[in-house]
């Protein structure tokens, strides 16, 4: 569609392409305690769709929920027309969802090039070569590094080499749990600009959860709020952006 | 003042002065607390039918309270000397300097490498080696093959298994009751002894897929204590305390290692025209655990370039991330508990055909203990840590045999040792099992 085009807050997502992860009356506990109290969201294939909400609203848990580790109690989960809801963890991730988890989680012990090859070990090797040759022109800094070990990477390299790892799986959707965590503002732009290139280059769908509202919010095409375990709001980023409530709540005063 | 101590390396500047009285002074002081209870007090006979009385020796513990101080004041500048220039050789090696230690470092490995695989291979054959350095190297290297098997579960998988020995235990009775009852051979029995112990590791490992760390490690002792305990008590079958006799012996291809063989039966010093001589057995032996712990090496080496060994060191270090990649946790684990439950079946089996007599005794908790040690020592993970750590562990044990019961201490100081000087394992680092090749490496950087 209109990929190419320089992007301003509005984005036009791809319009009225087929629902890719769709989430539906989700209820997901932790013991007694009700983590998510009935979710629904959709994510259109090709889009950005960010979650936006406060430390402890769910938005973690939901994506953990959508990977099935917790399950949900009440509701369904269906990636790609398959009801995934009741599915093993590690037959959803082979079904095209990549997960990069929050805290970002590389092996600390393992090299660079190692990481990344982790992140195809349920692939065909023989994409390997050709994908780790996309996440290196991506990244460049991880190419310089990849005999280093994981654990010596700094934050940003880090959740460059896990957003990388992640992309070693050729998802159809890749989920991004606070990839804004714990970074510097620059690595942070960087970070994000990473994340709207493989978009428009890859036309890959992304699901970002972030904290960092304002450039979650700007990069989305569409964007939902999460308080205490509802969705309370949606639109398209714009709109959340110029929205008084989400302005008070999550914008005014950090930026 | 402690500032300008560390930039004058050598040399005693007078604001030190202060601070080495006051420590030889703490040294003095700790010298006298130890000292009065020591040799403070000594009882003393005071003459046939007058009893005991109590001598006090203050001059002795003067003395050595005064050696103590004078010692500390001279021997701190002389370590300080030395640890600064340790610490200025350290600095020298720059950050270039390096790579090129690594790569010398790697030589190195491989030299030594080389050198044990050739010692080990000809070790029967050295003119000095007797019938008990031969019977040492077949231990040695039976704990070098249990401790490469553990090593995929503990070091690879980071599994915690304390009750490691139940696998080799399971091995051994495997192969002793298999070859009493039905009458099968050393090398029939090997694969399904190791098929045994591995239904045994998975039968330990679906309890505590859950686990991790603290929590698994008390299972698994407690499963290595279930296990010796049926043995000790299921005496039908395992003849409990009393352990089997009369296990077969290995044959050569068929041809026994006796000196006269039944009616029919071709011995081995027979079919190649040698004298008798009871050490062709014990060679033959070393070169059985010698093959057995190698194909143990190459085949863990192998897996750690396949999927399923990178998924095994991936779940060492994050479980979670693992979930997110797409690996069964549940089936990897089991692998890893199962392969190496394998392989300490296969070492069972050998230790039952090489003592002819097994019981509950051989597999108490210290032997799982020792195999951990080894591992753990080795450098958990490193292959070539677990050959150095089971010589230095093994070796020594039996080398200070004349020790007697002093024969343990010397084997915790040698732990104790080893993680002061290499906290992390003799061999702790790990090399990447893949590199990209220069010319791969030029493009686009």
């Amino acid at each position: 569609m209109e990929e190419g085009q320089p992007t301003r807050p509005d984005r036009p997502g791809p319009p009225n392409r087929m629902s890719l992860l769709s989430v539906s009356g989700v209820h997901t506990y932790y013991g007694n305690i009700e983590a998510l109290r009935g979710v629904d969201l959709t994510v259109n294939e090709g889009e950005i769709v960010t979650l936006i909400g406060a430390n402890g609203a769910g938005k973690s848990t939901l994506l953990m929920t959508v990977c099935g580790n917790p399950r949900p109690a009440r509701g369904t989960v269906r990636f790609d027309g398959r009801d995934i809801t009741r599915s093993a963890t590690y037959d959803i991730i082979r079904r095209g969802i990549a997960h990069s988890p929050e805290g970002r989680r590389i092996f600390p012990r393992m090299s660079v090039l190692e990481n990344l090859q982790m992140g195809a070990i349920t692939g065909d090797p023989a994409h390997y070569e050709g994908d780790l040759e996309i996440v290196f022109d991506m990244f460049p800094i991880l190419k310089e590094r990849q005999s280093q070990r994981g654990g010596t990477l700094s934050g940003g390299e880090q959740q460059m080499l896990a957003i990388g790892r992640a992309l070693m799986a050729r998802p159809r959707l890749l989920l991004l749990d606070e990839p804004s965590l714990g970074l510097a503002p620059m690595v942070v732009k960087q970070i994000f600009n990473v994340i709207r290139e493989i978009n428009e280059q890859q036309a890959m769908t992304i699901f970002l959860v972030e904290q960092n509202a304002f450039h979650a919010l700007n990069l989305a095409h569409r964007a939902y709020v999460m308080v205490n375990g509802r969705i309370t709001l949606q639109g398209t980023g714009r709109e959340l952006l110029a929205n008084r409530e989400v302005r008070a709540a999550y914008l005014e005063g950090g930026h | 003042m402690a500032v300008d101590t560390s930039d004058k390396p050598t040399g005693i500047a007078a604001a030190d002065i202060p601070a080495m009285l006051k420590d030889a002074a703490i040294s003095a002081l700790l010298a006298l607390a130890l000292a009065i209870p020591l040799f403070g007090f000594r009882v003393s006979s005071l003459g046939t039918g007058q009893g005991f009385g109590l001598e006090q020796r203050w001059d002795l513990v003067a003395v050595t309270v005064a050696a103590v101080f004078v010692g500390r004041l001279i021997l701190m500048p002389a370590l300080r000397a030395v640890s600064n220039w340790l610490r200025e050789r350290r600095g020298q090696r720059s950050a270039e300097a390096t790579e090129t230690i690594q790569t010398v470092l790697r030589f190195a490995k491989l030299v030594l490498l080389i050198k044990l695989l050739v010692a080990a291979a000809l070790w029967p054959a050295f003119p000095w080696v007797d019938r008990w350095l031969l019977d040492l190297g077949i231990l040695v290297l039976t704990y070098v093959m249990l401790g490469w098997g553990l090593n995929i579960v503990v070091g690879l998988a980071g599994l915690l298994d304390l009750g490691y020995v139940a696998f080799y235990a399971v091995g051994a009775y495997s192969y002793a009751l298999l070859a009493i009852h039905f009458d099968l051979g050393f090398w029939q029995c090997l694969p399904l002894a190791g098929a045994f112990a591995a239904f045994f590791g998975i039968i330990l490992g679906f309890p505590v897929l859950r686990l991790r760390g603290d929590y698994l490690a008390i299972v698994t002792l407690g499963f290595g204590e279930i296990i010796r305990v049926i043995l000790l008590n299921w005496y039908e079958v395992t003849k409990g305390p009393d352990g089997i006799s009369g296990i077969p012996r290995p044959t050569f291809f068929g041809l026994p290692f006796k000196r006269n063989p039944e009616e029919g039966v071709t011995s081995f010093h027979q079919y190649f025209d040698l004298d008798f001589a009871s050490t062709h057995r014990i060679i033959f032996l070393y070169y059985v655990i010698l093959i057995l712990a190698l194909i143990t090496n190459f085949f863990t080496l192998r897996m750690r370039k396949l999927p399923l060994g990178r998924a095994w060191e991936a779940l060492r270090e994050d479980e979670i991330a693992c979930r997110s990649l797409g690996i069964n946790p549940r089936n990897t684990k089991l692998t890893a508990f199962a392969i190496g439950a394998m392989f300490a079946g296969f070492g069972g089996s050998f230790f039952a055909t090489r003592q002819g007599f097994i019981s509950p005794e051989s597999f108490t908790f210290i032997e799982s203990a020792i195999i951990l040690a080894i591992v753990v020592l080795g450098g958990m993970g490193s292959q070539l840590g677990v050959v150095l750590a089971a010589i230095f562990l093994i070796g020594m044990t039996e080398f200070f045999r004349e020790l007697e019961q002093f024969r343990m201490l010397a084997f915790g100081a040698g732990m104790v040792a080893i993680m002061v000087w290499r906290p992390r394992g003799l061999l702790a680092h790990r090399d990447p099992t893949i590199r990209l090749n220069d010319t791969k490496r030029g493009g686009g950087a």
